[in-house]
């Protein structure tokens, strides 16, 4: 039987969590990806998705068309990922998209488990959920300087058509760009200066990420790469704004959607980083706005 | 006499800037003339008339390109340096006005703000998506209206008691216009009423949550509507200058950045008759190669290649031998 897995948005960074689990709920079964996005799976999503949906979910919709028409799969695995870190809960659109997909391909045949860490009772064996780890991203590599924090849901970082490249532009510039990567931040638990905590796990996952790298590296900016449609993007957006304004941080902040070209990207990210090399090399006329 | 001299080009969506500075910074000629989609034409013309009014006194010694044809025009004239507008701009502001704190600009499809302070930038904008505050659509209301766009201005700037338009959106704002129109509202009092719009939805979008300092620099081609200078002075309550050379401030910026560019060295610069002689020209095709159908672009120079871009993989830009041979796409 051949299973189809689509690994973008929800599920990007699942994959080893799949190797795991599927061979072990089905028998006989072989995994296909859909592996990277390319504009034809872009081109199916843009289609099929309904006007609500923000970019990466038109996009995941894509994958599961391309999984469906061209590799020909029997059936689609899609776990419902209703709250993957402890008191917490997924963004809506990630808890119901195995809804959208079955009303949007009725004949196709959907295997969807819940994962929910707010239940007691889990439904995939206890051996496969050790360490809890469902996500596996390749965390940024810190260097000394010259830093920049790309901020972002790892579906987008991990993904290049949706970042339009931007870790290979900011990196070509020189610099090295960091970014939180889902999950991966637990083992170092920080205590945010918000007042109350996020509802949603990738927010939370975001946020601290950047609160810890200002506090604990050297870093030149920060950029928030902003999908369109994302409602938790266009809070976290605010509030990450007002705290660079408050340490005086450059901060820059892109929204990437179906038809922006690349140039407008590029021009906003090369202007960004002339003028923080710009304030570097202007050290004695730079006042600190550390105070 | 020969000088040194520096070349700054702009080549934006609607207007193609060339300028030339000397050694001091000091604008000996500026030309600012429509792209019309042309953008090459438009600059070998430019060079042309150049060339001929000075012949070979004029001796280039760094050439900078910049707008959003910037890439295009390096290949066309050989440029030391290939920035973007909004640095241009910033650069060129800060020689004229030294402790320019805010610049307001707005060109023919895109506008920008940019915030500098101690002579640094410390923050920009610029508009995404929509055009409903840029000179695009000031040409085609004006259009409309039956009144040239130079003419805009004066007329605008006449009325005693302006209407309220909504500017969030360009169509909308064409609605509500025509609204207004019906009731019989003078032309003036609308075409002031849509500048008030225009600088209404250029704060609400870029400078929110920014505060605007003065002294404020109002540039680009939109600045040249002193209705719209007014309308940006009445909504903030402060002076506005628009600097001399308000039209071809990119230019002039890239035109300085491409004179500390190559201090100590040799220009890449082409040359007038090499550049005059040339015939240049862009192919493109979409690639079939593997799902992501990427549209390459090539550019020839007298019928043999000089770049190529526009693919992901990049197998073609790396490697300009790529499919010539089968070159059945080409």
């Amino acid at each position: 039987m051949k299973v189809g897995v689509p690994n973008s948005f929800c599920y990007a960074g699942m994959e080893n969590f799949f190797i795991r689990v599927i061979p072990e709920v089905l028998e006989d079964s072989q995994i296909v990806f859909s592996g990277k996005t390319t504009k034809e799976m872009v081109e199916y999503g843009l289609k099929n998705g309904c006007d609500e949906l923000c970019i990466p979910a038109k996009i995941f919709i894509g994958h599961v068309e391309y999984l469906i028409r061209k590799k020909n799969v029997d059936v689609l695995f899609l776990p419902r990922l209703v709250s993957v870190l402890p008191g917490t809960y997924s963004c809506p659109k990630i808890i119901g998209i195995p809804d959208i997909i079955k009303t949007n391909y009725c004949g196709v045949e959907l295997i969807v488990p819940e994962i929910n860490l707010r239940k007691k009772r889990k439904i995939m064996s206890e051996k496969s959920m050790k360490n809890e780890q469902l996500f596996d991203f390749p965390m940024a590599k810190i260097a000394k300087t010259k830093n920049i924090i790309v901020l972002a849901h790892s579906y987008v970082i991990f993904d290049e058509f949706l970042n339009k490249g931007i870790l290979e532009t900011i990196k070509s510039a020189g610099y090295n760009p960091i970014y939180p990567a889902y999950y991966r931040f637990n083992s170092f638990y920080i205590s945010s200066d918000l007042p109350k905590g996020f509802f949603w796990s990738s927010a939370r996952d975001i946020y601290n990420y950047f609160e810890w790298a200002v506090n604990n590296t050297q870093i030149d900016g920060v950029v928030y790469l902003m999908t369109f449609g994302c409602g938790i993007d266009s809070v976290l957006q605010e509030l990450i704004m007002r705290k660079c304004n408050k340490v005086g941080l450059p901060y820059l902040c892109i929204t990437v959607d179906e038809h922006c070209a690349d140039v407008g990207i590029q021009t906003r990210i090369e202007a960004y980083l002339d003028m923080i090399e710009w304030r570097s090399k202007d050290e004695k006329n730079y006042l600190s706005t550390h105070g | 006499m020969r000088e040194d001299f520096f070349l700054g080009i702009d080549i934006g969506s609607v207007s193609t800037n060339v300028v030339l500075i000397d050694k001091n910074g000091e604008v000996i000629e500026s030309m600012y003339l429509r792209t019309q989609g042309k953008p090459i034409e438009v600059l070998q013309k430019a060079l042309a008339t150049l060339y001929e009014k000075y012949g070979d006194s004029l001796r280039i010694k760094g050439v900078g390109t910049t707008g959003s044809g910037r890439h295009l025009a390096s290949l066309v004239v050989g440029a030391d340096i290939v920035k973007n507008e909004i640095t241009a701009h910033a650069k060129a502001a800060i020689f004229f006005v030294p402790d320019v704190r805010t610049i307001i600009e707005i060109g023919g499809q895109d506008s920008k703000i940019i915030l500098i302070k101690d002579r640094i930038v410390i923050d920009f904008a610029m508009n995404t998506i929509c055009a409903a505050g840029t000179g695009s659509f000031l040409d085609r209301q004006a259009e409309r209206l039956n009144i040239p766009i130079e003419k805009f201005g004066e007329t605008a700037i006449k009325s005693q008691n302006p209407v309220r338009i909504a500017g969030r959106c360009a169509v909308f704002a064409e609605s509500d216009m025509i609204h207004k129109q019906q009731l019989g509202h003078r032309c003036e009092d609308i075409l002031f009423g849509l500048c008030l719009a225009l600088a209404r939805n250029y704060l609400a979008n870029l400078a929110k949550g920014k505060s605007l300092e003065s002294p404020i620099l109002f540039q680009g081609g939109v600045a040249a509507n002193i209705a719209m200078k007014k309308a940006f002075e009445q909504l903030l309550g402060t002076q506005i200058i628009v600097p001399k050379y308000y039209n071809v401030m990119g230019a002039i910026g890239i035109a300085l950045l491409a004179k500390e560019r190559t201090k100590g060295l040799i220009t890449k610069f082409r040359g007038f008759e090499n550049i005059n002689g040339c015939k240049f020209e862009t192919k493109g095709f979409e690639c079939h190669d593997c799902s992501n159908y990427c549209e390459v672009v090539g550019f020839y120079s007298n019928g043999s290649l000089v770049a190529r871009w526009g693919d992901r993989c990049q197998k073609y830009s790396s490697n300009r031998n790529y499919h010539i041979e089968n070159s059945k796409n080409l």
